[in-house]
């Protein structure tokens, strides 16, 4: 069987990093606090970030991925059914993390406190949906 | 001794969490993910967090098992891993280009550990290359950790007589050095 995930890693889908960027660029237009963003593999390779930057830095892909697969691996152990998101709460900003549905890819949002926890919830989703939906 | 907490590091496709899964009495914890790298190792899934897994060692000594991802862009749960651990099983495959290198590369990232607790290498895969490189290895930390006494053995991950062995190899080697140091403080 062929199979063009395999062949291709999302990270270096031209088409899937395209579409990755426009999603995040929307994420910033409908949240104004957002800070970074970042769609990241399964495995922890960024696909795209916001703002726009070419750099080696890939630490917050790294951290994302390993926080996503162990709030997964909690869900799991605990029988919780299916996961939704993870939200790290701080005093200066949260970072929500949630699943691009359907896809082995994360949406990892680092918002500034000015932002409501509900519609850094709301807003990802809808962010998230569209983009599994336009790949 | 009540309880040990030991760590499995090493490169991608080592079998850290094969190992794991070997010896585990209790259903591992895994964070395994698709893997986008197969040039690194062709594999299905790599792990990105942790593998976790427990063994009973006698009546009341229990071996809590944590192996982390062999990826260097996760080295942030090394340094975290690292801190809660009192030895290290260091896995690195035979099949990989430059062994020797490679086992005090990964030895030097876990240096601290391996001051505090014990150590003991494990290469792995060697029946894909036959028996040269635990010799490669000998001979690097001779050159690198000269008067470092670490114990190197050919391991199967998949075998669980071979995953007991190195373990046991290691509790011993932490529970002499702990009982040296007791003697040189009293
Ligand atoms: N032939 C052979 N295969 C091995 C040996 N040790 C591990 N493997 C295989 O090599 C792969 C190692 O993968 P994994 O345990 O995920 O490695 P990790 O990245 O260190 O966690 C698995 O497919 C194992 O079945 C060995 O000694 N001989
Ligand atoms: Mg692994």
């Amino acid at each position: 069987m062929t199979d063009t995930a395999e062949l291709m890693p999302p990270h270096r889908d031209p088409h899937t990093v395209d579409i990755a960027h426009r999603a995040l660029a929307v994420l910033g237009e409908l949240s104004p606090s957002l800070g970074i963003a970042v769609v990241l593999t399964d495995d922890g390779f960024e696909v795209a970030r916001h703002p726009r930057r070419d750099s080696a830095d890939q630490r917050l892909a790294s951290m994302a991925s390993s926080l996503q697969a162990l709030s997964e691996a909690i869900v799991r152990e605990l029988r919780l059914g299916a996961p939704g998101y993870v939200i790290i709460e701080a005093t200066e900003g949260h970072v929500l993390l949630r699943r691009v549905p359907g896809r082995q890819m994360v949406l990892a949002a680092v918002f500034d406190s000015d932002e409501s926890v509900g519609k850094a919830i709301s807003v990802s989703r809808k962010v998230a949906e569209d983009f599994s939906a336009a790949i | 001794m009540a309880e040990h907490v030991i760590l499995f590091a090493g490169p991608m496709g080592a079998g850290k969490t094969t190992a794991i899964r070997t010896l585990s009495e209790i259903e591992v914890v895994s964070t395994e993910a698709a893997n986008t790298d197969r040039e690194t190792a062709d594999k299905e899934t790599t792990t990105v967090a942790l593998d976790y897994g427990e063994i009973g060692l006698g009546p009341d000594d229990k071996v809590r098992l944590y192996g982390v991802p062999g990826q260097r862009r996760f080295d942030f749960m090394w340094t975290i891993m690292q801190e809660r651990a009192m030895g290290l099983i260091l896995l690195v495959h035979a099949d990989a280009p430059d062994v020797g290198s490679l086992v005090v590369e990964h030895l030097r990232e876990f240096e601290h550990l391996a001051r505090r607790g014990g150590v003991v290498v494990g290469i792995s895969r060697s029946d894909l290359t036959g028996p040269q490189p635990v010799n490669e290895v000998h001979a690097a930390l001779a050159g690198q950790l000269p008067g470092v006494l670490i114990p190197i053995f050919t391991v199967d991950p998949r075998d669980a007589g071979h995953m007991r062995m190195t373990l046991m190899t290691l509790i011993a080697n932490i529970e002499t050095r702990t009982a040296l140091t007791a003697g040189a403080t009293e």
